[in-house]
């Protein structure tokens, strides 16, 4: 019994050059019809949606595409009484949305216009006492808000100084989440998955606590997970997908270890997962694009350094000039 | 936003389907506007239920949806009679269930159904573990449904027994099931725990289990899954914190202590210091930026050293070193290393235990010869069991792997330089304070925490692209030799204060602003760039911002 390895061929009349234009304008155009049947029914995601089209736009150096005022005003709207965001106005607040209006308005430099410390507040009511965050009131638990936790209280300013939360409970639950392989999984006892693992090396990069990692063992587990295809999946025997290339990539780039795939062949998947009719990229070649894939394949190009596009940050997918105006970084490991 | 195949379609069939969509759209809408009015309300009636039922069958990710149906169930709670309360959860049950086979990976249809777990009076978890088996059954990697399976655990009291022999036979169906490999990582431990390690599994058991993974990987040889298993019950011994050495020096009024693993300013306060001794208090300082370091510094009691014979000793747990001053101005003060120092960070597992699993494997490996994991396995064996003695084998499958599995071959070129470097510290006594590494084709350095008190390092021809962190711990470095490589960036170099020589000759510095860090070097008198790509009204810079330094550049 030989294993079928899962990946996708790609196709010989498949895009191979950056189609940058035609990707700036299909992220400018979505939304624009406030009818269109696939904005209406992601409205529950809204907010990340205005994350990946004003951080894909930024990239390309073209945020000026982007209706700023009307974003803003929109970002303010979905704060609630308690501090959180939504991610449309009527929608609950929930840690995924409030870490989503921190980042867009760091982009357009428009903190001042919500209640910070009210969103603070909104965070750290979230912790609990292992150490671990919930994602709203009805308390479930996962890495992933773990993430969003220290990543909006860093951006904000107020992980240093000031800080409301527990930062040696937040590491130990991260690390309670710690798998045989080396990667991270949504709670104690869950399988490793590249998004999680982002998240949690995201975390422990943010708090300068990388040490805890063995970024030989992880980083050997992130490598393996590039198929013949170059495109890179998110766990073990799954098909390859432009977001979890992201995730991988990031997580390698964090852990210095970027060289341990072949670049120039997930370049080309990423390459050509692009729809060069509509402009956008998809999940893998041939499928239908949407703003999530494109701004993760967009981010992955940044990332192994597609010139035409601002430099990215590994551990915050914003744009690194962002943070520098900010004075925001993470520990990144030299590349060894 | 996965796995939507885009079809070519003709204008007309595109305008069909559009229509259609508004229309269904249409019928969304009026339904969440007619939803959020219940919301804003908080009115919680059966109207209520229908319509949010309505909305989350098309589309289950809408959790603000959910939610409400949340507060209305605690509103019952209140208000409903006990059959009346437990007609609602199963009704949600089933209801969840539909959503769920519909679509299995929506985290909020799992939430939810924790939910009413969690909120019903006497749930049914035994009904809910057949619901788990039955998607597996479905999709034995959904994630979203081994973490319900874990709750449900959890909550019910099923024994891990029970649960090792259910991965058991999803493993015997197929053995290519990453997930249950994974479960059984967190059951054995808790089932039949090592007596010395409560992570790490009995002898008994780990026999057990290295059979049943070998049946797996030589029934497939390329199924990954049961090779990151294999890799996990050889185990990596946990290196433990210790001194890996002392210096004092008289002229900087130093003391400096390396300790084999990064250590914040907490764990410092373990380190003792004795002069004579008699307990010394002193204030540690990190020697590099960061949190976490190897190397920690501390003034000394000048007076008291420079007359007569003195003993420095520093301790840190069982492990401690001392230098006896009898009128030097610096003495160190090392670990003795062996074969041993990295031999136990590779495995755990007994030698009797490796040596039969190397059988397996280079038999594995005459059946099928050429396959990496076979490979990868074969190379972590021999290291475990006895790097000199296999020391070519190792070097030749990883030369071999970088072909075999090219896209990966910088994975294997950075392992090949880590063995190389860690048989060399075996090999050296590191009071001699000279580490010559030339010539070892070496793409990374790793470490250099039992390289801190050395003086002299030669790393002329390898292949090193930059000489970054790891070379901020050569705090004693007179010396360094790192001509023919590939070098475009020297950033650890910064205040290598006692830096005099260094050769940078053929290698791939391209300006002045990459060799800032060595005007931190206040020591230097030396510096040779020949052969680089540094233009020359740089190296004018250069000579102008270092005027004592000889500076050679062709
Ligand atoms: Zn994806």
């Amino acid at each position: 019994m030989g294993s079928v390895v899962k990946d996708v061929a790609l196709k010989e009349d498949a895009p191979q050059t950056f189609l940058l234009e035609k990707h700036i304008e299909y992220i400018a155009a979505y939304g624009a019809n406030k009818e269109d049947y696939e904005y209406c029914m992601t409205e529950y995601l809204r907010l990340s949606g205005i994350y990946w089209g004003l951080t894909a736009v930024d990239l390309m150096h073209s945020r000026n595409r982007m209706n700023e005022n009307e974003i803003v005003e929109f970002v303010v709207s979905c704060q609630k009484e308690c501090g959180g965001f939504g991610p449309a106005p009527a929608h609950d607040p929930s840690i995924l949305y409030t870490l989503s209006a921190v980042q867009v308005l760091c982009m357009l430099d428009k903190l001042d216009k919500i209640h910070i410390d009210k969103a603070v507040a909104f965070i750290a009511g979230l912790q609990n006492k292992d150490g671990s965050f919930s994602g709203d009131k009805w308390g479930e638990v996962d890495t992933r808000f773990s993430f969003c936790a220290v990543a909006a209280l860093s951006l904000v300013g107020r992980l240093w100084s000031d800080c409301p939360i527990n930062i040696e409970k937040c590491v130990e639950f991260i690390l309670s989440c710690m798998n045989f392989d080396g990667g991270f999984g949504c709670r104690p006892g869950s399988e490793s998955h590249s998004g999680q693992i982002y998240c949690c090396v995201g975390v422990l990069s943010i708090l300068r606590e990388l040490h805890h990692i063995d970024d030989g063992l992880l980083g050997w587990w992130l490598c393996e997970r590039q198929l013949p295809s170059g495109g890179l999946n998110g766990r073990p025997e799954k098909l390859p997908d432009v977001c979890y290339s992201w995730w991988v990539l990031s997580s390698l780039a964090i852990l210095g270890k970027l060289h341990w795939i072949d670049k120039h062949k997930l370049k080309m998947f990423i390459l050509a997962s692009q729809d060069n009719e509509t402009g956008g990229i998809a999940d893998r070649p041939g499928d239908m694009v949407d703003p999530f894939h494109t701004l993760f394949g967009i981010a992955g190009l940044s990332l192994l350094g597609e010139t035409s596009l601002k430099q990215i940050n590994p551990v915050y997918c914003m744009p690194q000039d962002v943070l520098n105006k900010l004075g925001v970084n993470a520990q990144i490991l030299d590349s060894q | 936003m996965h796995g939507r195949l885009k079809v070519k379609t003709t204008a007309v069939q595109e305008e069909e389907k559009r229509i259609k969509r508004q229309k269904k759209l249409k019928l969304f809408q009026g339904a969440l506007a007619a939803a959020f009015k219940k919301i804003h309300s908080k009115e919680y009636d059966p109207e209520g239920l229908y319509i949010t039922q309505e909305i989350l069958a098309a589309n289950s990710d809408y959790y603000t949806i959910w939610n409400y149906r949340k507060n209305a169930f605690l509103h019952f709670k209140n208000t409903k009679t006990s059959d009346e309360l437990l007609k609602c959860f199963q009704d949600e049950l089933s209801f969840l269930q539909n959503c769920l086979k519909n679509n299995p990976k929506s985290y909020s249809c799992w939430n939810q159904r924790c939910f009413v777990l969690l909120t019903m009076s006497d749930p049914d978890w035994k009904k809910e573990l057949q619901l788990c088996d039955l998607f597996l059954q479905f999709d034995d990697r959904n994630f979203h449904c081994w973490d319900y399976r874990r709750f449900v655990v959890q909550h019910s009291a099923v024994l891990p027994g029970e649960e090792i022999q259910f991965t058991h036979k999803l493993i015997e169906n197929n053995f290519s099931n990453y997930s249950s490999w994974h479960y059984r990582s967190k059951l054995l431990p808790i089932e039949c725990p090592d007596a010395s390690d409560k992570n790490r599994i009995g002898e008994k058991m780990l026999l057990e289990e290295l059979e049943l993974v070998q049946n797996a990987f030589f029934t497939d040889p390329n199924d990954q899954s049961a090779w990151f298993y294999h890799r996990w019950l050889l185990g990596r011994g946990e290196t433990k914190q210790s001194l890996l050495s002392l210096h004092v020096s008289l002229l900087d009024n130093k003391l400096t202590c390396t300790l084999r693993k990064p250590a914040s300013i907490k764990d410092c306060s373990r380190l003792n210091v004795y002069i004579n001794d008699n307990p010394h208090v002193v204030v540690w300082k990190g020697c590099n930026q960061g949190k976490y370091q190897h190397v920690w510094q501390s003034d000394l009691p000048k007076k008291d050293l420079f007359s007569g014979e003195n003993k420095i000793k520093v301790e840190f747990g069982s492990s401690e070193l001392m230098v006896e001053m009898t009128g030097q101005d610096e003495a160190i003060s090392c670990i003795q290393t062996n074969t041993e120092t990295f031999r136990q960070s590779s495995s755990d597992a007994k030698l009797s235990v490796l040596t039969e699993e190397l059988k397996s494997c280079e038999e594995l490996n005459d059946l099928e010869p050429g396959n990496k994991w076979v490979m990868l396995t074969l190379v972590l064996l021999m290291r475990a069991i006895d790097p000199t003695h296999y020391s070519s084998q190792v070097h030749d499958t990883l030369h071999e792997l970088c072909t075999v599995d090219g896209m990966r071959q910088c994975y294997y070129q950075d392992l090949m330089s880590k063995f190389v470097i860690e048989d060399h510290i075996a090999a050296v006594d590191l009071h001699q304070r000279c580490i010559d590494l030339h010539g070892k084709a070496l793409t990374r350095v790793c470490r250099f925490e039992f390289f801190s008190t050395i003086t002299s390092l030669n790393l002329s021809h390898n292949q090193l692209h930059s000489l970054n962190s790891p070379f901020k711990l050569l705090h004693c470095l007179q010396k360094l030799d790192v001509s023919e490589n590939e070098i475009v960036e020297i950033s650890g170099l910064k205040d290598l204060t006692k830096l005099v020589l260094l050769n940078l000759d053929s290698n791939k510095i391209s300006s002045l602003k990459t060799l800032e860090p060595v005007t931190t070097c206040a020591a230097l008198q030396k510096i040779s760039v020949k052969s680089n790509r540094i233009p020359l009204e740089d190296i004018d810079s250069l000579l102008q911002i270092l005027p004592n330094v000889e500076i050679v550049y062709e």
